[in-house]
């Protein structure tokens, strides 16, 4: 057990590539046969995964279940791997999703099956791994193994401009990881580390701690990483590349996109940019709660105009991930545990909004709400997930979302981040009100969606008889289902054990931003 | 006779050797006990043996080399650059081989003469890599261009090679004889053909001018080998006219080899940091990725668009040389490490060419190549994996040299070299990705067909195993690149 216990996290990362080299090298099967292995197999990677709550310190707010090895010994990259809070249930959804968006696509996929499965996997490899990585070539690494899969998922098995979408998707991407491997590869050329150079983040980090870079070229460093992750959010202004994506991708493939891959920037943020550019964060944090709150309003509004119920809802994805950036910029213990927090249930909540448009489209290979209306008489449980869902990702109070968007809500009214500066003293009152409208946003542009959808006489004809879930349907959206309702009326169990990492890393960056002397400005505020 | 002189001689003996029997195998038939394999494929054995052993006595001398020796006279000189980049000679001619031999025997031209001429060639390149005279240094060069010439014509009934041969030729004569020019003025100079003369004769005195004169003829030969811009407009039609075989060769060993000497002669002319020398390395290397890179991305044959991107990365390289140059010396082990990667991926990419070239240059548009996935799934994934290591997206060799290369860049202070590499990067994305747009995300195209094989499966999976291997666990290449720092006389 204490070996296994010691090998968790790599067991976990590199569970689903064993399975897809094994899909690779089996001859060609039955489809039906390759997707059950594949099933199977991401179920097993999930179950590993819940190993991990057994053995996670919830008090803790450091890196657990460390692993480190030497692996480029010359140029001083090693294989070190960590789990805390921030990262604890990122790494249980994406092991949870992965499994649920192959079983959704148990009857869509057609074409190909074993590539699908295999990318799958590959993705899941890639997005756990980034996410436990604590060496900074081996999280490039793994942050890159994330393009390729979805590359091929977009473009091989999307809709009809997936091969646009998809490129666009990579090259966006690509752009942003490129600005950050230069930056990665300027600190690590020219950080302060007494002996060999590392790529190992405590080590960098605690490097820069001693020997802080003059705050121009901080600046320049830290916008390099954010430019990387904020592409990733996406953040508004450089969001375009999402909707087209979404839209053109398959359901698995947005699933997975929207419930974890675009959690890798804000993610991202946390752990890497914040901590190793503290001061620059500083001059940083304002703007981007700017942009965020900017992203809050701009994706309600382009939501609410969408005639795709699929494009809808990849817009509304903007506008939550602007709360979670919004939370990460306040800067403070509940707005920036609140993003986490919202983080998971954007996730959840995402995640099964884009299953049941896939399912939709299914039936009828249109995802134009002016092609319903109506048909909640003829499928009356499918409306009803679809209802509580959306109420979910409004943030009805009793759900999933509510919890996240009311701890960056009230944590930024109270954040003093943004006191120091041309926004001036309250700033974060204001964003917090202005930020709050994006919810009555999201519930104008939901709502609206579900009663063009789903009430109202039935009008078109096509929509007579249209099939309700089945039964592995409703398989898919169980677990979702259960976990929109426990994180909504249980929200303290993942809090308790997300706090303190998040406590931990945001009292860090402030400390040592102020020894930089950027807080200074803050402390001398009564 | 000194036993310096014996131990550089060995790899050479054993390639001529090598050669010779590969022709000689052709005249006298199959042995008995070969009957049974395919027709010639003891001579592909033949030659592959030669290389091996070639290797395995490069590595032996690379061992030994931790106090460089020269040989004849100073006209070669045994320093672990000079070996390590034979070596990715040798891996080269190994890998380009078998890739080979699906297309020479659809176009019949599996004959001994391909498999020697690619030995000799061989043996010039390492000749080249070891070089220590300027006038050894022609020779060995001619040896090489000679061999090469022939290889890129060896289609004869097609009406591209010969073409490619030609125009090859005509530019390489040329640039050999700018070189040669360059070498009687630097033996004017320094009243000597020795490459470790110049750097004192540069440094003033009577030949100082004369001697620059002469450096940067010899540079611009130099350059018009490993296709840096200006000098690259030939690399286009050559590498997209000749066969896919010879191209693979042409494009990697070739410039290792040129490589090889071009920084030999440069870091052992000691130019000042701070002098116009750098500043105009720095915006070859510039010029030369961007050139490369803004060329590839419109291109609609897969081989051209192959040929413009190895010009892109001599552009990289060439970074690094300048960085090595301005006193970086571990940049040298960088840009060493970066030639391995690079011949890996891109013989791998130009043998995926070869696996699918007909008659007359067919069958390496993007056009044609639609689809490929459905109908060639192992030889598409193995494209994926060197198209992802060209555009240097990890996990692979591609990634690991790039990053390798750009962190010495950073590190010798070439803050903006490195970001425009980054930049470069990013642009040649694009076109890499496209190939496999076609490949995986277009209806096929009926009319593919591929010329499979043990040999040409075994060197593509063995390319593509070692570009993700080398990507994964560089150590060991590591290490030893970074031994590749010694190339000044002492």
């Amino acid at each position: 057990m204490n070996a296994l216990r010691d090998h968790i996290l790599s067991l976990v990362v590199f569970a689903p590539l064993v399975g897809a080299l094994l899909l690779l090298l089996v001859p060609a099967l039955e489809r039906g046969a390759i997707q059950v292995i594949g099933l199977f197999w991401s179920a097993i990677v999930f179950a590993l995964s819940l190993l991990l709550l057994r053995w996670f310190d919830g008090a803790s707010g450091g890196m657990q279940l460390t692993e480190q090895h030497a692996w480029i010994t010359s140029i001083g990259a090693s294989y070190h791997l960590g789990v805390d809070g921030i990262s604890l249930f990122l790494l249980l959804l994406t092991a949870l999703l992965t499994p649920v968006a192959l079983l959704a696509s148990f009857a869509s996929v057609e074409h190909r099956v074993k590539e699908f499965v295999i990318c799958l996997l590959l993705l899941e490899s890639g997005v756990l791994g980034a996410l436990v990585a604590l060496d900074l070539l081996l999280f490039y690494l793994f942050w890159e193994l994330m393009l390729i899969p979805m590359y091929f998922l977009i473009g091989v098995w999307g809709y009809r401009d997936r091969v646009y979408a998809a490129l666009k998707f990579f090259v966006y991407t690509m752009a942003g990881s490129l600005m950050m491997l230069f930056a990665l590869l300027y600190v690590y050329a020219t950080a302060p580390v007494a002996g060999q150079r590392s790529f190992d983040l405590p080590v960098l980090i605690a490097a820069v701690q001693n020997a802080p870079y003059p705050i121009g070229t901080e600046l320049l460093l830290f916008g390099a990483f954010a430019l990387s992750f904020a592409i990733k959010v996406p953040m508004f202004p450089l969001h375009t590349w999402l909707p087209l994506a979404h839209v053109q991708a398959p359901t698995a493939g947005s699933v997975i996109l929207a419930g974890v891959l675009l959690k890798m920037g804000c993610y991202g943020f946390l752990r890497f940019a914040l901590p190793l550019f503290p001061e620059a964060s500083y001059w940083f944090l304002p703007p981007i709660a700017v942009l965020a709150l900017v992203g809050i309003l701009y994706g309600a509004l382009v939501a609410m105009v969408q005639k795709d119920i699929k494009s809808l809802v990849a817009y509304s994805s903007i506008s939550h991930l602007g709360f979670v950036m919004l939370g990460i910029a306040a800067l403070e213990v509940k707005a920036t545990t609140g993003a986490v927090y919202q983080m998971l249930s954007h996730g959840v909540s995402t995640g099964a909004l884009f299953l049941l448009v896939g399912v939709l489209s299914e039936r009828r290979h249109t995802r134009l709400i002016s092609e319903y209306g109506g048909i909640a008489r003829e499928v009356p449980i499918y409306t009803a997930v679809f209802v509580l869902i959306a109420l979910s990702s409004i943030g009805l109070p009793g759900l999933n979302g509510f919890v996240g968007e009311f701890l960056i809500l009230i944590g930024t009214f109270g954040s003093r981040v943004f006191d120091i500066t041309a926004l001036g003293p309250g700033a974060g009152r204001w964003l917090a009100v202005a930020a709050a409208s994006g919810v009555i946003l999201a519930a104008v542009y939901l709502l609206w969606m579900v009663r063009r959808v789903f009430f109202g006489p039935l009008r078109n004809p096509l929509n007579k008889g249209l099939r309700d879930l089945t039964l592995r349907e409703g398989c898919v959206f169980a677990p979702l289902v259960i976990l929109v309702v426990l994180m909504g009326v249980a929200p303290g169990y993942f809090l308790k054990r997300i706090e303190p990492a998040v406590a931990a890393a945001v009292s860090d960056v402030q400390q040592r931003a102020r020894l930089a002397g950027m807080g200074r400005s803050l402390e001398a505020r009564p | 006779m000194s036993a310096h002189d014996l131990a550089a001689l060995v790899p050479l003996v054993i390639l001529t050797v090598t050669g010779a029997l590969c022709l000689l195998l052709e005249v006298t038939g199959v042995p008995v006990g070969a009957r049974k394999l395919a027709p010639r494929s003891h001579i592909v054995w033949c030659s592959e043996l030669g290389l091996a052993a070639t290797a395995l006595v490069l590595l032996r001398l690379f061992a030994r080399a931790d106090q460089p020796a020269l040989a004849f006279a100073g006209a070669l000189r045994l320093d672990r650059f000079g070996l390590g980049l034979g070596l990715v000679v040798c891996v080269a001619a190994a890998l380009a081989i078998p890739v080979a031999v699906g297309f020479l025997r659809s176009r019949d031209l599996d004959r001994g003469e391909y498999y020697a001429t690619v030995v000799f060639a061989a043996l010039g390149m390492i000749a080249l890599a070891l070089a220590a005279d300027l006038v050894f240094l022609f020779v060995a060069l001619e040896t090489t261009s000679v061999a090469v010439y022939i290889l890129a014509g060896i289609d004869r009934r097609s009406s591209r090679s010969p073409e490619a041969a030609l125009k090859y030729f005509l530019n390489g004569a040329f640039a050999s004889g700018i070189l040669l020019f360059g070498v009687a003025l630097c033996y004017g100079a320094t009243r000597s053909t020795a490459i470790g003369a110049l750097g004192p004769a540069l440094r003033g005195g009577d030949g100082a001018l004369l001697a620059s004169a002469g450096l940067l003829l010899v540079l611009v030969g130099l350059g018009f080998k490993v296709a840096a811009a200006p000098f690259h407009m030939w690399a286009a039609d050559a590498y997209d006219g000749a066969p896919a075989p010879a191209s693979a060769f042409m494009a990697t060993a070739v410039k290792a080899a040129a490589f090889a000497a071009l920084i030999r002669v440069s870091v052992n002319a000691q130019i000042d940091a701070g002098s116009g020398w750098i500043s105009a390395g720095w915006i070859i290397a510039v010029a030369t990725m961007t050139v490369g890179n803004l060329a590839a991305l419109a291109q609609r044959r897969v081989k051209r668009m192959l040929a413009y991107s190895s010009i892109a990365h001599a552009g990289y390289a060439l970074g690094g040389v300048v960085a090595a140059i301005g006193g970086h010396t571990p940049a040298l082990g960088a840009v060493g490490f970066y030639l391995l990667a690079y011949t890996l991926m891109t013989t791998g990419a130009f043998g995926v060419a070869a696996f699918f070239e007909r008659a007359d240059g067919a069958g390496c548009s993007h056009d044609e190549w639609a689809g490929a996935a459905t109908r060639f799934p192992l030889v598409s994934l193995a494209m994926a994996i060197f198209l992802f290591s060209l555009a240097g997206v990890p996990p692979t060799a591609g990634f690991l040299a790039k990053l390798n290369l750009f962190a010495c860049m950073i590190d010798g202070g070439f803050y903006w070299l490195a970001f425009v590499g980054v930049l470069n990067s990013l642009l040649s994305v694009y076109y890499y990705l496209r190939v496999l747009v076609f490949m995986y995300m277009r209806d096929p195209d009926p009319q593919l067909a591929g010329h499979g094989g043990a040999f040409v499966g075994a060197g593509l999976a063995i390319a593509a195993l070692a570009v993700l291997l080398v990507g994964l666990l560089p150590g060991t290449m590591l290490d030893l690149a970074a031994q590749l720092r010694d190339v000044a006389p002492g």
